[in-house]
């Protein structure tokens, strides 16, 4: 029996819940998103970098994901249908922030510091997070999903819509620019040290 | 086997065994390739901190904000079966301690049930008398039409800073604020426009449900397709706050009518609905034509040279800089109809070199008593001259502004531009009269919404990009909205809030 993600092992199983959900049933819509949304908020929070933003798109997901699920078919696979909805909405957030982008009136921004200066500063989370902000909004998606979330290579795949090979090709690019940069970042770290 | 063919193969076998010949030829590799062994050395480290992320981030606002909408959007909860979806959620929950959680998740809207109606959430506790001279009206106008698909306008409800909500014993009674008021007229034109009748029906006073029935009520939209309302103002009414707002009602048969007036939004028996209403057609059934989206314009008067104010204001950004040019009526809502040019020229007088540069583009807007405005981007100034004047004409009105705020040379082989980002489209005013952080929420037609926080002299994109502190908002800043939609974007592409000092 599958369980939900991230519930305690007495829960009705998933498909039955998200097939109560399916059928209008908001308390089993209600009970998904308990289940879901700590996690879905965590993803998008590592995607954006931002937590007011990632809030607003965890919020987008859920409303979409209620909205839709009616016309959804049976057996579906609901936490990879949730993250593609979430990842989708992320990937429109990343390409409305590139229409348009506003800088505050008052002091201007300061100059952003050096990769060195920067990297003395951070521990080990701080320029794993760093490292995920200079890398391609795809690999970290797919590097998110992997590792972060925990999703299997099949699963990964369904979330991207793509084959399980050209899953494996982005994430191979992905962990490889991972690497080159962290090392990259690390490295400006030790030479200040 | 190559470096590249080495790396890939580390990468694959995190992901699944290697193939026992592929493994052999991998190991093999690695016993000669120190590069390799470092990368696969990083590579282990580096996806192990992947994996040490905090995985969930649970948030209150999320859950608020999800729970608002399933709240507006399930029959069930607002006919006030709250309690039975409770039971349902007991059904699905082995494990108490989630039991418990999920409890508490439906307690807050049972409670929202109890001190205000769920369509609108928490309100401030503050006492507001009924009123005993309500506007009254035919409840037919009402039923002025509903739902489809051509998009609405954006509407900007405000949810200025209150003061926090202390926890009392007893219900509190309910406020009704100028935010609250605003979204209890667009929370009536969303339910008609999803065909939720039931849902807009319950936002009527026992006065406006007095005289029919959920049915005939329903039935009364029979021959309307969809509604567009725009508020246009909100002012105290006796106890009461009386949201003014023009009405767009497209017809099934493509045509289009137009309503104004007020709705009266107070409290009764502890939930705010409408209780009055007082609004009328502009043109008697005006049979315009489908195509004829100027039509809607055309329901309402122009506008008059005397009671409109024309002003100009810069905005500045990097890339571009955005000149508005902001218009406000005394008076009625009127329609603003006309060719607008905007143009800028160097301290000699003389026109920059840049495309788009005073050329006239058409502008057809509802000018209200609150500011409308249409904006253009300027790109790429390349060219030497560093003091502007900016000069806008429109209808025998004029404007000017003096700046020096230019945007970043991007490509000097290419031209600097200058273009409209109309569609403009525009909501009431928010007043922010208490400082503090304070939020908007934006409504796309599509029936989302973004929550975006303002404050005193800031550009906020709907991406958040920027952070206001709660000083920021201070007593009688406005806030405006606008839009820029590139041309093959959704409806949720791209909204700019701009605060005014």
């Amino acid at each position: 029996m599958m369980q939900a993600h991230g519930w305690g092992a007495s829960w009705m199983d998933e498909p039955a819940l998200v097939g109560h959900a399916q059928a209008g049933d908001a308390a089993a819509f209600s009970a998904l998103f308990e289940a879901y949304h700590g996690q879905i908020t965590g993803y998008l929070y590592r995607l954006v970098g931002d937590r007011e933003v990632a809030e607003d798109l965890a919020q987008d997901t859920f409303i979409k994901a209620y909205r839709a699920l009616g016309r959804t078919n049976d057996g579906l696979n609901f936490r990879a249908w949730l993250y593609r909805i979430a990842t989708n909405t992320a990937t429109s957030y990343f390409r409305r922030r590139k229409i348009i982008q506003w800088l505050p009136f008052g002091p201007a921004t300061p100059e952003p510091t050096g990769d060195a200066r920067l990297a003395e500063a951070l521990g080990e989370r701080e320029l794993i997070e760093a490292v995920l902000k200079r890398l391609n909004d795809n690999y970290v998606t797919v590097l998110l999903l992997r590792h972060q979330q925990g999703m299997s290579l099949e699963e990964t795949a369904t979330v991207l819509g793509t084959s399980v090979n050209a899953a494996k090709v982005r994430l191979f690019r992905a962990r490889r620019a991972f690497v080159e940069a962290y090392r990259a970042l690390e490295s400006g770290q030790e030479a200040r040290a | 086997m190559n470096c590249d063919q080495a790396r890939r193969l580390l990468s694959d076998r995190l992901d699944q065994p290697l193939p026992p010949d592929q493994s052999a030829a991998l190991r093999a590799h690695l016993a000669g390739c120190r590069e390799c062994r470092t990368f696969e050395r990083e590579l282990t480290a580096r996806v192990v901190g992947l994996e040490s992320l905090p995985r969930s981030l649970p948030s209150p606002r999320v859950r608020a904000g999800v729970q608002a909408y399933v709240d507006r959007h399930d029959d069930r909860v607002a006919q006030g079966l709250s309690g039975t979806w409770l039971r349902q959620v007991g059904a699905f929950v082995g494990a108490a301690a989630v039991l418990v959680a999920v409890a508490a998740f439906m307690i807050v809207l049972l409670n929202g049930r109890t001190t205000g109606p769920p369509l609108l959430g928490s309100s401030p506790v503050t006492v507001s008398p009924t009123s005993s001279a309500r506007v009254t009206s035919s409840v037919a106008v009402l039923n002025a039409s509903p739902a489809a698909a051509t998009p609405a306008p954006w509407v900007v409800v405000g949810t200025p800073p209150v003061a926090p909500v202390t926890s009392t014993a007893t219900p509190s009674p309910v406020a009704v604020t100028q935010a609250v008021a605003r979204t209890t007229v667009t929370a009536y034109f969303d339910a008609i426009n999803r065909h939720d009748y039931p849902g807009a029906y319950r936002l009527l006073g026992a006065d406006l449900q007095g005289g029919q029935s959920l049915d005939q009520f329903a039935a009364g939209f029979a021959t309307t397709a969809h509604d567009a309302v725009t508020i246009v103002g909100v002012a105290p009414e006796g106890g009461d706050l009386a949201v003014s707002m023009v009405l767009i009602a497209t017809q099934t048969d493509g045509s289009v009518r137009s309503f104004s007036g007020r709705y009266l939004i107070g409290v009764e028996s502890g939930s705010i609905v409408v209780v009055g209403a007082d609004v009328h057609e502009d043109t008697p059934a005006a049979a315009a034509t489908p195509a004829a989206t100027a039509a809607t314009a055309a329901a309402l008067p122009p506008c008059s040279a005397g009671g409109l104010e024309m002003a100009l204001s810069a905005q500045g950004a990097t890339g571009n800089v955005a000149l508005a040019v902001v218009f406000r009526n005394h008076g009625a809502p009127c329609q603003l109809a006309g060719a607008l040019t905007l143009s800028i020229s160097g301290q000699s007088g003389a026109a920059l070199p840049i495309q788009g540069n005073a050329e006239a583009v058409p502008l057809n807007i509802v000018v209200g008593n609150v500011e409308a405005s249409a904006t253009f981007m300027w790109s790429n100034w390349c060219g030497s001259e560093r003091q502007f004047v900016v000069s806008a004409v429109m209808g025998g009105k004029s404007a000017r502004l003096d700046q020096a705020i230019a945007p970043r040379c991007d490509a000097a082989s290419a031209p600097s531009q200058l273009r409209e980002v109309s569609p403009v489209t525009w909501a009431g005013t928010v007043v922010a009269n208490t400082p503090g952080t304070g939020a908007i929420t934006l409504h796309f037609p599509d029936g989302t919404t973004r929550r975006v926080v303002v404050g005193n002299r800031t550009v906020v994109t709907d991406a958040h990009g920027d952070t206001v502190r709660a000083a920021d908002i201070q007593a009688g800043n406005r806030v405006s909205a606008s839009g820029d939609v590139s041309a093959d974007a959704t409806a949720m592409d791209a909204a700019v809030v701009v605060v005014q000092p």
